[in-house]
Parts: C-alpha cells; sequence; structure tokens
C-alpha cells in the first residue's frame, strides 16, 4: 500500500510552475542567507523558518486542489477508494520532511560558503537557527496533517482549515523566533 | 461466535450484505436498514427524494462513516477490512471523488492502481466501450459523460459489488439502452451484486431482481420484483363503486382514487386472501390489472406522505 501511495503522490507531484518557485525562492533564501546580518540573530531566524514553511507549502501544495471554485483535499478524494488514509497522512511526511531537510542544507551550505568566505559567525548562532528550522519546520507539518485529517471528507472548507493551516505558519515562525531569542 | 455469524453467514462470493444501518443527521435519520444483493443479481433501490438513497449509497462507498450496522461486500467487513472491501465495490455516485483537471487516462491509472483487478487493457476497453475519448478532461464532461466514464471505470477494476446512483439520469435514450443491455450482460457474466439507484422505474422493471423502498430513512419494503408483481395488482371501475371501497373497511387497498369517470385502487393480494371483506369478491365486475413500478410507488408513498396544501401565512 506505501508504495502504492508514493507512485499515487508522484503522478500528481511538484512540478511545473511549483517546481521553478521553489528552485529560484531557495536560491534567493542562499543569497539572502550568505549576506544576512546574523547579529540579529531572532530576525534571522523567522525569516530562515518562514523561507522554509513556504518550502514545505510548495512541496505538499499538490494535496490540495482547486476544482470548480471550491478547495478540496485530496485526502477527501480518497476517502472512496480503497486506500489506508492514516498511510496516506503518513506519505505526506515524505515530501514535507523532503523540503525541511532540503531547507535546512542550503542553509549549512551557506554557512560553509560564509566560512570559507572568512565571515565570522558564532557555531552557537549556527546551532540555534539550525533548532528553530527543525522545530518550526516539524510544527507546520504536524499542523499541515492535523488540518487536512479536520477537514475530512467535507469540500469547500477553506476558511476553516486555511486558518489552521496559517495559524500553523504563524506559530512555527514564532517558536523560531523564540528559540533564537 | 463462528465466523459465519460475524458476517451475517455470507462469506466470500456473497455479494453485499447490509444489516441494520443507520446515520443521523439533523432533521433526519437512516433507520435500520437492511437487505442482501446475491452475486449476479440487481437491487433496484426506490424512494423519494430526501429518503435516504444517496446516503445510503454513500454509506455503503465507505465515503460516508455510519453511526450503526454492519456491511459485507463479498464476505469483507467495511469497517475491518477497509481497504480490501472497497477494492471490491465499484460506483457511480455524484461527487468530485476523481481529479478534475486531469483526463480520463490519468484519472484511471492514478485510482486504478489501488484495485488489484484494474488493467490498463481492461479500462481502455471500457472507455471504449463508454464512446470515451482518454485524452478528455474530466472537466470538459458532461454530466451523461461523468456517469459513464464512473461506470467505465468501475467496470474496468472488476468488482463484485457495483453501487449505481442515478446512473441513466442524464443519459441520452440511446446510451441508456446500451448501458442497460450492457450492465445485464456484465453483471450476468461476472456475477455482481448491484444496488441501482433511479428515479426511472422503467428502466429498474428492466433490470431488477429485487426491490428495496426507502421512506424517510426506513426500508418501507423490501422484497423480490417476482413476489411484488404477484402481490401487488391495480383494478380499475366505475365512479360509484370506487366510492363505496373507499368507503367500506377494505384492508387490502392501498390506495383509493376515484374520478368523475371512474375509480382505480391497487390491491395488496397477500391481504386481500387473508379472509374478512374482499373486494374481489364484493365486485366481482373490477377490472383487474398488473401493477406497473411506478404506480405501486406512488401508491405505496402516496398516503403517507400527502400533506394539505396551506398558505404559508395560515400554517399554525
Amino acid at each position: 500500500m506505501w508504495k502504492k501511495i508514493r507512485r499515487f503522490d508522484q503522478r500528481f507531484g511538484l512540478s511545473g510552475i511549483r517546481g521553478i518557485s521553489l528552485f529560484l525562492g531557495e536560491s534567493l533564501y542562499f543569497m539572502i542567507a550568505l549576506v544576512g546580518d546574523y547579529g540579529d540573530l531572532e530576525f534571522m531566524a523567522g525569516f530562515a523558518s518562514a523561507c522554509g514553511i513556504a518550502a514545505e507549502i510548495l512541496c505538499l501544495s499538490p494535496c490540495i486542489v482547486i476544482e470548480q471554485g471550491s478547495w478540496k483535499t485530496v485526502y477527501s478524494k480518497i476517502s472512496y477508494f480503497p486506500v489506508d488514509r492514516k498511510l496516506y497522512l503518513a506519505a505526506k511526511l515524505v515530501p514535507g520532511a523532503a523540503a525541511a531537510a532540503g531547507h535546512m542544507g542550503i542553509t549549512w551550505l551557506a554557512f560553509l560558503a560564509m566560512a570559507l568566505m572568512k565571515r565570522p559567525l558564532a557555531m552557537e548562532g549556527m546551532l540555534l537557527l539550525t533548532l528553530s528550522l527543525a522545530v518550526s519546520g516539524v510544527w507546520f507539518l504536524a499542523g499541515f496533517l492535523v488540518a487536512m485529517a479536520l477537514a475530512g471528507e467535507e469540500e469547500s472548507k477553506f476558511p476553516g482549515w486555511g486558518a489552521l493551516l496559517f495559524l500553523a505558519f504563524e506559530s512555527g515562525i514564532s517558536l523560531a523566533y523564540v528559540i533564537c531569542r | 461466535m463462528g465466523k459465519g455469524k460475524e458476517n451475517g453467514g455470507w462469506g466470500p462470493g456473497s455479494g453485499l450484505v447490509a444489516q441494520g444501518i443507520a446515520k443521523k443527521y439533523k432533521g433526519f435519520a437512516l433507520r435500520d436498514v437492511s437487505f442482501r444483493i446475491p452475486p449476479g443479481s440487481i437491487t433496484g433501490l426506490l424512494g423519494r427524494n430526501g429518503a435516504g438513497k444517496t446516503t445510503v449509497m454513500r454509506i455503503l462507498a465507505g465515503h460516508t462513516r455510519k453511526d450503526g450496522g454492519k456491511i459485507w461486500a463479498d464476505g469483507m467487513d467495511l469497517k475491518r477490512e477497509r481497504e480490501a472491501a472497497l477494492a471490491k465495490i465499484g460506483f457511480v455516485i455524484e461527487g468530485r471523488m476523481f481529479f478534475e483537471k486531469k483526463s480520463l487516462w490519468e484519472n484511471g491509472q492514478a485510482f486504478g492502481d489501488f484495485y488489484p483487478g484494474f488493467t490498463e487493457k481492461s479500462w481502455k476497453g471500457w472507455l471504449r466501450a463508454c464512446h470515451l475519448q482518454a485524452d478528455a478532461r474530466l472537466d470538459a464532461l458532461s454530466k451523461g459523460e461523468r456517469s459513464k466514464f464512473q461506470f467505465a471505470f468501475a467496470m474496468a477494476h472488476h468488482p463484485k459489488v457495483l453501487l449505481l446512483d442515478e446512473p441513466t439520469g442524464n443519459l441520452d435514450p440511446v446510451f441508456r439502452k446500451e448501458f442497460l443491455d450492457l450492465l445485464l450482460e456484465t453483471v450476468e457474466r461476472e456475477q455482481i451484486s448491484v444496488l441501482y439507484s433511479s428515479h426511472l422505474t422503467a428502466d429498474l422493471e428492466r433490470i431488477a431482481d429485487q426491490i428495496v423502498l426507502l421512506e424517510q430513512g426506513s426500508v418501507l419494503y423490501a422484497d423480490s420484483m417476482d413476489r411484488l408483481t404477484a402481490r401487488y395488482c391495480l383494478v380499475k371501475g366505475g365512479p360509484e363503486e370506487g366510492r363505496r371501497i373507499k368507503e367500506g373497511n377494505y384492508p387490502e387497498a392501498v390506495g383509493v382514487q376515484v374520478t368523475r369517470v371512474g375509480f382505480e385502487a391497487m390491491l395488496d393480494l397477500e391481504k386481500e386472501k387473508s379472509g374478512g371483506p374482499s373486494i374481489l369478491e364484493d365486485f366481482p365486475g373490477l377490472r383487474q390489472e398488473e401493477a406497473d413500478l411506478e404506480k405501486w410507488m406512488c401508491y405505496m408513498l402516496q398516503e403517507r406522505g400527502r400533506r394539505p396544501y396551506v398558505e404559508e401565512d395560515q400554517a399554525v
């Protein structure tokens, strides 16, 4: 079942404009991370977390579709089919975690480039930023899955579960800010 | 409890079994809906709008959660073995469960992967049989074509249970006939249990082996089509006879309609033969006719649901 769900996800996976947006967005983030002012660590943590969550949103966006004016989750569509719904939600961890891990990789690539450029950066700052990225990424991913499960079989519940997503987004960034404070 | 008892006494190859299905909504409740559909047989689900037909269909399709009762599809418990049971169920139900912006072919490939019986060859064959273009986008299809698409997809994975909710309502008469022929042939060949909900009673008269009549969320009648036609008949006569029947105490009269020129009544022949006053004995000159499904349904439901027309400002 896991393999079938992964195949199903890959059929409608990240492609086209979303893939390009992810690439351009992360490239821009890399450049800003390279020249950023790490003296203001709270700001950098909030900014890095917002970019990380945006990358997660892009990678998870194929499981939300807009059809005939209303928002619908793919999770609600599969309820008619012989798909293990809990396993489907678990499978969403793969693109979400991949986005978070990729974002963290780019952050560390920026740290490496800064070291090569002999720009000073305290180890404590690097670790705090990494921790804040991990916490906000996991927080948002969990929030996304909960929102999708709560949206359940209903259509057009976007304002409801969209608000939940926004809450997960905002609180994820706040967590990063608090960690680095 | 033995396995036989757990699944209602029906194992694999047993068709569709629904036992005491219940569902409560605000202002509507489905109560104790039970029926069995053996393999290779078609059950017509009848009822007026809002009687609960689509709710029953959605519960059987695994989409809507039931509050009570049990369902077995080909011996698989829909609650305990959800995925295995759903893999045996095909459906034509209104809704946007497929990807609207993808082609029919892509939709079939994506969702067909979850059904062990689905093959690209059968998918191609059923698309052709239903006169559908594989590369057409789902959101470009008309309502009738969407029914055809769902039917083609359902048949392509060789289901053991088929749920059809108003499948012919939007079809043109030519394909409707073709569809019913195709359905009869496939049901017989692949021994599928079909639950067929429709307001087109002529279709059901042609294909149904059993009838289940729902009224306000409960089963009002469930029996074979043969027993139904043997049990109920229409009688016709003059207006005076009609008035006397209406005023008399005849429990076998399911409904009586008297006009200026004559009367028509539907009789329950089981009650007619149970002793006491009898219409056929008291009025030997009446014309007897076979009741068609539409008239049967109207007579069965009209006495229960008749509401006098009251202007809104006069309503109490």
